[in-house]
């Protein structure tokens, strides 16, 4: 799931802090051993196809995939039209209907504006 | 995930930052999987080296005092420390009375509002409401 990800991060031609703090952030709640995130931070550098790794997740594993797949792609403030290309082309493989990705992206919006509710002026 | 800018502060801020939520796993003595994976989410978020890692590890055996953590933390890690800390304590569901005594603690250190913590406890009510919506719309479709 990691190298999909990877891959979407990639996908505008550069991972960007916002990006790569993400992907350490969804390596450390799958807490991932050291050696498998050190495997994947060399990915970084020279960022692997999607379709094969997607191919090898189980389909009821697709949707969660999906919304990790937007977040990742959102974090740095804007979806790029190479990662919703990558995005819809994703959801086209894996076999789910464009409203997923469509309410993927609202579930996304929510969260980066829930997030963004506490800010340092808050407290 | 949250987008935020703890990844632009200094490092030594960072470290700073993940000492802090490392005292938080063990103010109650009981370490959960939802803090461990929450607290190693933030630890991924806060991108430290790997030796920083180790020590922030170490550090989850052998807590510094508080003070100690609150030292190197300025304005900016100290309120994100403190957001992320309340995110820590209600990840297993509940702030104990433990918990709650160390949030109102550092939120007098920092200077904040004395109702920062309640703020800060409803915005994560929230997140969890958004969270759920996730696994609501992962199991509609399953």
């Amino acid at each position: 799931m990691l190298e999909v990800l990877i891959a979407v991060a990639a996908a505008d031609g550069a991972v960007v802090a916002e990006e790569a703090a993400c992907l350490e952030a969804i390596m450390g709640a799958a807490m991932l051993h050291p050696e498998a995130r050190n495997a994947l931070r060399n990915q970084l550098l020279e960022p692997p196809a999607w379709a094969g790794p997607l191919a090898s997740i189980a389909p009821e594993h697709h949707v969660l995939l999906l919304h990790l797949a937007a977040y990742v792609a959102a974090v740095d403030g804007a979806y790029d039209d190479d990662e919703v290309d990558l995005l819809k082309s994703m959801c086209s493989d894996a076999g789910l209907e464009p409203s997923v990705l469509n309410a993927t992206f609202q579930w996304v919006e929510d969260g980066l504006m829930w997030a963004a509710g506490v800010g340092g002026q808050a407290v | 995930m949250l987008p935020d800018t703890l990844h632009k502060l200094p490092q030594a801020e960072r470290f700073a930052y993940a000492k802090l939520l490392a005292f938080m796993t063990r103010v109650d003595d009981e370490l959960t999987i939802d803090e461990m994976a929450m607290f190693e989410q933030r630890l991924g978020t806060a991108l430290l080296s790997p030796n920083q890692r180790k020590e922030i590890r170490a550090a989850l055996k052998s807590p510094p005092s508080l003070q100690e953590c609150l030292e190197g933390l300025g304005p900016e890690a100290g309120r994100l420390a403190l957001r992320d800390s309340v995110l820590m304590a209600a990840a297993d569901g509940n702030v104990d009375d433990d918990e709650r005594a160390i949030l109102d603690e550092i939120t007098v250190h920092l200077g904040l509002r004395h109702d920062a913590v309640d703020q800060l406890l409803a915005w994560t009510e929230r997140g969890f409401a958004w969270m759920n919506e996730g696994f609501a719309l992962l199991n509609e479709l399953a």
